[in-house]
């Protein structure tokens, strides 16, 4: 391991983003459990309220979910458990709202496909993504995977506002695709 | 008859119980597997096996107040199921409840049983 890095600096940008906590590696289903667990802990510590809470909640399991399944860097666990791998973290905005975060590399394809789809939701209203989150879910089809293409209207449908998201070029061609999803304190 | 269907609960998927002698479905504790699908999918089978014979009574009793996506998806077709045997003659009705005071697990669980006619209530839990 090259440990030329600086951890301080790695601290101080955690701070200065108000970033309460992040994790890079696999993300298995335990790993989404203690998350899980010490936001819950923590926004309750703070008083959130219990509808926040599990707003929260909700957008880091599907954030998390996606990684496990679409991050096209993955490791192989025990009993031959194939996970992605990515960065996932919980801040906060200077107005008081949480924002989870997300970050990991996808094929070119899978980028593009996002793309379409992040857009495609961003246009629309809140009802209409009502409509059309009640229409996957009728209609759709669910994969072997679990994957049962909501997982983005999920996320919208918590946040209340354009999911704002990014892809960079990574090395091997790979996209680093990043999102950050905004969670309202109020209605 | 077909032999009592029990899912063990684990952190991140309900605990299942289809009991053909009491005619009852208990389903029971927060969702969020990565795959729904290993959860659910021996669930929509053994329901399959539990209608065969006609008019069954089944009462079904949801404690589930929190679903991923993957989790949403398997009880919206799991309910459609029950539909499709509760529209052949099967007496089925089903209860969720909701943890007391909070609405908007309460319009949740309203819009996944918009399409049903089967009888339901979305009732609160007392504390």
């Amino acid at each position: 391991m090259n440990t030329s890095f600086d951890v301080h600096a790695i601290y101080q940008l955690m701070h200065d983003s108000h970033i309460q906590f992040s994790y890079k590696g696999p993300i298995t289903q335990d790993v989404l459990i203690s998350l899980g667990d010490t936001i819950k802990e923590e926004l309750h510590r703070d008083d959130c309220d219990a509808k926040v809470i599990r707003r929260v909640f909700s957008v880091l399991v599907e954030a998390a979910h996606n990684i496990l399944k679409y991050s096209s860097e993955k490791t192989v666990l025990d009993k031959s458990k194939t996970v992605g791998i990515g960065l996932i973290g919980i801040g906060k905005t200077p107005e008081g709202c949480f924002v989870v975060f997300s970050g990991n590399f996808v094929s070119p394809t899978e980028a593009e496909d996002i793309k379409t789809r992040l857009d495609y939701i961003n246009t629309l209203s809140p009802s209409e993504l009502t409509r059309n989150y009640q229409q996957q879910m009728r209609q759709g089809t669910i994969s072997a995977n679990g994957s049962a293409g909501l997982g983005l209207y999920e996320v919208a449908r918590k946040s209340g506002r354009p999911i704002d998201y990014s892809f960079t070029p990574g090395p091997d061609g790979m996209m680093f695709f990043e999102m950050k999803i905004v969670v309202e304190v109020e209605d | 008859m077909m032999k009592k269907l029990h899912i063990e609960g684990t952190r991140y998927s309900p605990r299942i119980e289809l009991d053909p002698e009491t005619r009852t479905l208990l389903i029971e504790g927060d969702s969020y597997p990565e795959n729904a699908v290993d959860v659910y999918g021996p669930l929509i089978t053994a329901l399959d096996e539990y209608f065969e014979q006609p008019n069954t009574p089944l009462n079904i009793k949801m404690l589930s107040f929190f679903q991923n996506t993957s989790s949403s998806k398997m009880i919206t077709d799991m309910l459609a199921r029950l539909q499709h045997f509760f529209d052949m003659g099967h007496p089925v009705e089903l209860t969720w409840f909701y943890p007391s005071d909070d609405l908007e697990i309460k319009d949740t669980f309203e819009l996944f049983l918009e399409d049903a006619s089967f009888p339901y209530s979305i009732t609160q839990l007392e504390e």
